[in-house]
């Protein structure tokens, strides 16, 4: 069984993106701040991560480096939730050393297609 | 001047003689000529008469012989009887002689001891006589005896039948001299006598006799002319270039000739009387001498008179001149007089610092009379405050030092009111020395003006200075009031873009939740549910794609929007754009047309240009029910990419043309229940095209389809 580390502060999403990973047959492994993140990616070795760029704590794409930094996190796939709102987003989480990214809203259609893309 | 007159009248003079001279003597030669050949002919005429009355009266006498039973016999009668024919004419015969009819000579007498019976029939003469039966003369020819004879037959008959002739000998060089020679015209004037064949039979010139006039002048083509004439037998004057040698010159001579024919029994000879034209010359002489010292007397008369007709005309020339001078100098002096006297302008003369001439004008200025002026020192009429100014500017000029010479200054009135003028002084010759010409204008008006002028003009600048106070007041408000306006446009966009965040964040669990229900992760869902929640998660992506247009526009208008330019393949974005309709346009049969060249990089916004080229390409599938859908782009001067959306479908009206690019316009709010869109789609393309440093514009026909074209730099620059 796949482990995907959703790192989501908002429990709506976490509950839509945790209900379809579930429903998908993934090992849904939780944190809703930043620094909980790192801890988890390094402690738990998920195979993916999804990771929120606006955190309370640190954002996303400080915790992305923090993961990529640490011997556990080189090679993961991390995928980034970007919103629309922010332009240049997307840039620049590729930069900080994500994988992907996914835009927010997620539509639950198209949501699995791209998540297979990065397994 | 005048000595040219009389060269000319001179000219004239001598002109006229000479062309009087040329025609008096011309005329003279001309008769002269007329005379010389008259004597010409006549001489001719009697040396042709007695050649003939010779040869008539040997034709009669040789004709009586032959006749003679004696001579046709040749008897010893008619031996004796030759015998005394030739010593009764042995001047002028030098034989006689009886040939038989086949050309022997039977006897001749003298007898010279040549042999009888010689045969002479080969001559051309017996030749003649033989076949005519009629007389005939030989040309000259020279004689054994070594004198030039002609010989002269008449035929002899006994009955009808010819015997030969009977011939005399005839001494030529007798007959020459006796009718030939002795004409003598002038010095040099002479006869010569040819043949019918053109020989000469007689010439004053050694060697010509007996040769033809064709060889001895061959080099005559006058003399030639002539003879051919003279041949024909025919009578004439004419003229002709003789050649001789003179010592070792060789010399031309005109010659006057008259020819004309003389009858010799069978034949007919031509006389020539020629005479030097020297020879005319030669007897005009004495009047052309005369001639001369007529016109000598004449010149000698007109030539001094002449000279004085001349100088009184050149008198008289210069009189009237002098008098056309002088009255043109008149004419003058009153006209220059006539602009003083009646000049508006004060004009005075001043020298020796004293007035030596005033116009009516500067008198009437200072109120006195001209007399009054004239002689008093000019210092005396300026006020006396300018006085010391005056006469020093004044002996400064006439010192010969530069002053200026228009000045301003004020002149005294005989009142003792001051006037205001303005002086123009220069210096002139007058009588004979240095003066100053002084030109007065009165300028209290002008002054006056002036003044006027310059109070209503500091006035004007007051006027001025307040209005643009108020001006620049206002200025200042509505730059502050702009300042305000800016801010609050900022901030509207501020609050737009976290608002469209905030009204987003809902959206993420409407339409994240309605779609896991929609896909049946919660549960089974009936018919009527599953239509229900479609509408819901419809009605949420229409929302969404609302406050993201609305987004995009209030960060453009906000100036906060930043481009992320990339280097990317344009085939990628337009694979990427109709991927995402051709569901659609399956679902409504609509044909996809691409014409997009392969190979066409872009260095700009990749996000940006997909987003125009989406907005477009659903404009055109929302809008066409049935036809086709094209998408076209090409490079325009290798630096402009030009992308086309052109479609087949309701096409938008003329009137709707203009509003086209405005937000919420969605054109035919009747088509807003059948066509869903933002309203907001193609105002956003306009400012995002521009963004991009291009444009978009559209060209339609309602309900004939639209097209959509949209240009950007192959190359985005760095400049916003």
């Amino acid at each position: 069984m796949k482990r995907v580390l959703v790192v989501e502060d908002n429990e709506t999403n976490l509950y839509l993106i945790r209900f379809i990973l579930k429903k998908n047959g993934f090992e849904v492994i939780e944190a809703r701040k930043g620094a909980e993140g790192v801890k988890l990616a390094v402690t738990e070795k998920p195979d993916l991560i999804m990771m929120d760029i606006q955190l309370p704590d640190i954002n996303g794409l400080e915790v992305t480096k923090r993961i990529r930094a640490s011997d556990a996190g080189s090679e993961v796939p991390i995928i980034a939730l970007t919103s629309y709102a922010l332009a240049g987003d997307r840039e620049k989480a590729l930069a900080a050393g994500c994988t992907g990214y996914i835009e927010k809203p997620i539509n639950p259609e198209t949501f699995m297609a791209a998540i297979k893309k990065y397994l | 001047m005048r000595y040219r007159y009389w060269f000319l009248l001179l000219l004239i003079i001598l002109v006229t003689c000479g062309i009087l001279f040329s025609i008096f003597y011309n005329e003279i030669k001309s008769e002269a000529i007329q005379d010389l050949n008259a004597r010409q002919l006549i001489h001719g005429k009697q040396s042709a008469a007695g050649i003939e009355a010779f040869f008539d009266h040997y034709l009669n006498t040789l004709n009586q012989f032959a006749r003679e039973d004696n001579i046709i016999a040749l008897d010893e009668e008619g031996k004796r009887a030759m015998e005394t024919l030739y010593n009764m004419e042995r001047d002028e015969i030098a034989a006689v002689t009886r040939v038989d009819s086949s050309g022997y000579i039977m006897y001749t007498t003298p007898y010279a001891g040549e042999p009888l019976m010689r045969d002479i029939s080969r001559q051309q003469h017996i030749r003649e006589i033989m076949k005519t039966h009629r007389p005939v003369v030989s040309d000259v020819f020279t004689a054994v005896q070594g004198f030039k004879a002609v010989a002269f037959h008449v035929p002899v008959f006994e009955g009808k039948n010819f015997r030969g002739t009977f011939a005399i000998l005839i001494r030529f060089d007798h007959l020459a001299k006796k009718y030939l020679e002795d004409i003598k015209i002038g010095k040099e004037g002479y006869a010569w006598l040819i043949s019918k064949e053109g020989i000469e039979l007689y010439s004053p010139v050694p060697g010509h006799a007996g040769n033809s006039v064709f060889e001895n002048y061959k080099d005559s083509p006058s003399i030639i002319a002539m003879t051919k004439e003279m041949v024909k037998g025919k009578q004439g004057t004419t003229t002709y270039v003789f050649e001789r040698i003179r010592g070792k010159r060789l010399e031309a001579v005109l010659k006057h000739a008259v020819y004309l024919p003389i009858r010799v029994v069978n034949t007919y000879w031509s006389i020539v009387v020629a005479t030097p034209e020297s020879e005319v010359l030669y007897a005009m002489e004495d009047f052309i001498r005369k001639l001369l010292l007529i016109f000598g007397i004449f010149l000698m008369i007109s030539v001094p008179s002449s000279y004085y007709g001349a100088k009184a005309w050149g008198f008289y020339r210069e009189e009237t001149k002098r008098r056309a001078a002088e009255e043109a100098l008149r004419e003058s002096e009153e006209k220059y007089r006539n602009l003083v006297e009646r000049a508006n302008d004060g004009i005075c003369i001043v020298q020796d610092g004293i007035l030596h001439y005033v116009n009516p004008r500067s008198a009437q200025m200072i109120g006195y009379s001209v007399e009054k002026l004239i002689g008093a020192p000019f210092p005396d009429f300026f006020i006396a405050e300018e006085v010391p100014k005056i006469v020093d500017h004044y002996k400064r000029r006439m010192a010969g030092k530069k002053v200026t010479p228009i000045y301003e200054s004020a002149l005294r009135h005989k009142n003792g009111r001051s006037i205001e003028v303005e002086l123009n002084a220069g210096i002139i010759s007058y009588k004979g020395k240095a003066a100053d010409l002084v030109f007065i204008r009165d300028i209290t008006e002008r002054k006056r003006a002036e003044e006027e002028l310059k109070k209503y003009r500091e006035h004007l600048e007051e006027l001025v200075r307040e209005r643009t106070n108020e001006l620049e007041k206002k200025t200042k408000e509505l730059q502050e009031a702009n300042i305000h306006l800016q801010e609050a446009d900022r901030l509207k966009s501020v609050f737009l873009a976290s608002m469209s965040h905030e009204l987003r964040t809902p959206l993420n669990s409407i339409i994240g939740f309605t779609g896991i229900i929609l896909m049946g992760m919660v549960g089974e869902i009936s018919e009527e549910q599953k239509t229900q929640l479609t509408m819901v998660k419809n009605s949420a992506n229409h929302l969404l794609s609302l406050i993201n247009d609305l987004l995009d526009i209030s960060k453009i208008e906000a100036g906060k929007v930043e481009l992320s330019r990339e280097k990317f393949k344009l085939d990628d974005v337009v694979q990427e754009v109709l991927e995402t309709f051709s569901p659609a346009l399956n679902e409504k049969n609509l044909a996809l047309l691409r014409e997009v060249p392969e190979g066409i990089t872009l260095f700009s916004d990749r996000r940006r240009i997909k987003q125009v080229l989406m907005n477009l390409v659903s404009n055109a599938v929302k809008f066409t029910d049935q036809g086709s859908v094209k998408l076209a782009a090409r490079v325009l001067e290798g630096k402009i990419l030009e992308m086309r959306v052109t479609d087949t479908g309701i096409g938008i009206k003329k009137e709707g043309m203009n509003k086209l690019f405005e937000p919420f316009q969605q054109l035919d709010m009747s088509l807003t229940k059948k066509y869903e869109g933002t309203g907001l789609g193609l105002y956003l393309c306009k400012k995002l095209a521009a963004l991009l440093g291009g444009d978009v514009s559209a060209e339609s026909k309602n309900k004939a389809g639209s097209k959509f074209t949209f240009t950007i730099p192959l190359r985005e620059g760095k400049k916003k």
